[in-house]
């Protein structure tokens, strides 16, 4: 294992001798300010909310998009509707026709 | 401090802030001593206090008592101080001129070997001088030489507080010392690091 030269080594030890005094207690309020910062943390920011309401409208999206897909997937492969059956708007407009 | 410190975690789990406030009471002493240990600029030392309690206390649901919970904040604390003191910017070089009269006097009396029961402002000197030294070191070989040779911390101990594997310790510890020798040397022989 390298070792440190002896006098490098003699001039860590002086620099460790010298410990300024300084309370290692917590000091007065910090405890408090400190949680108030936490709770601050822990509360979503506006960015923070508008990225959440950005994915959830990404996700109501995809779902439509989604849901679109399979109801035409669902169409184009069914049964073909009766060709002497009409569809409801024909039936309106023939209706409303006369 | 005598603290409960299952049942602390217990009740802070549960939002309680006494709770919360106790354990950061008894935690303090010890954040605080890394702190003021491992970052010679001190002009933020509560704000850095501050963000390690933050961080402690978001990854408190992570902790699961496999070690002591000294010793998991201690590594908080550690790797917080190690990322600010990679923004810090470092001098890369120091000469002669640039050392202050205790500086310079530490320095002569570290190496004629005259002192053996030193002055106060060697002290003083040596203190500033290291700092100077241990600036121009990676900041992982910096702590490493902190916990090493100035605490005279044990690996074992080094492993605890910071979670690096004991190989990768005397590796990194034995490239450090080499780097801080030659520093040395050169401001010894040289007048600049």
């Amino acid at each position: 294992m390298s070792e440190l030269d002896p006098d490098l080594k003699r001039l860590l030890k002086w620099a460790h001798a010298f410990s300024p005094s300084e309370s290692e207690e917590a000091p007065f309020g910090f405890s408090t300010r400190l949680l108030a910062a936490n709770r601050r943390a822990q509360v979503p920011t506006l960015l923070e909310e508008l990225q959440q309401t950005a994915w959830g409208l990404t996700c109501v999206a995809l779902a439509t998009i989604a849901c679109g897909c399979l109801l035409l997937f669902s169409q184009s492969f069914g049964p073909a509707p009766a060709a002497d059956l009409p569809s409801a708007v024909s039936y309106v407009a023939n209706n409303l026709a006369l | 401090m005598d603290l409960d410190v299952a049942d602390c975690l217990a009740r802070v789990r549960k939002q309680d802030q006494d709770a919360a406030r106790l354990l950061v009471e008894y935690l303090y002493p010890k954040v605080i001593r890394i702190v003021r240990h491992y970052l010679p600029r001190r002009a933020a030392e509560e704000d850095l206090a501050q963000e390690i309690f933050v961080k402690m206390f978001a990854k408190l649901d992570h902790f699961q008592g496999d070690l002591l919970l000294e010793h998991w904040v201690s590594r908080i604390a550690v790797n917080h101080c190690l990322n600010a003191i990679r923004t810090q910017k470092s001098r890369p070089e120091w000469r002669m001129a640039d050392l202050s009269e205790e500086q310079a006097a530490a320095l002569d009396a570290v190496t004629t070997g005259a002192a053996h029961d030193p002055h106060p402002a060697h002290l003083i000197g040596a203190r500033e001088l290291v700092e100077m030294l241990l600036q121009a070191l990676e900041p992982k070989d910096r702590l490493l030489i902190r916990m090493l040779e100035i605490d005279e911390l044990s690996i074992e101990e080094v492993r605890q507080q910071t979670g690096w594997s004991a190989t990768y310790i005397r590796v990194r510890a034995f490239r450090a010392r080499r780097r801080l020798n030659k520093r040395f040397r050169n401001l010894r022989k040289e007048g600049h690091l």
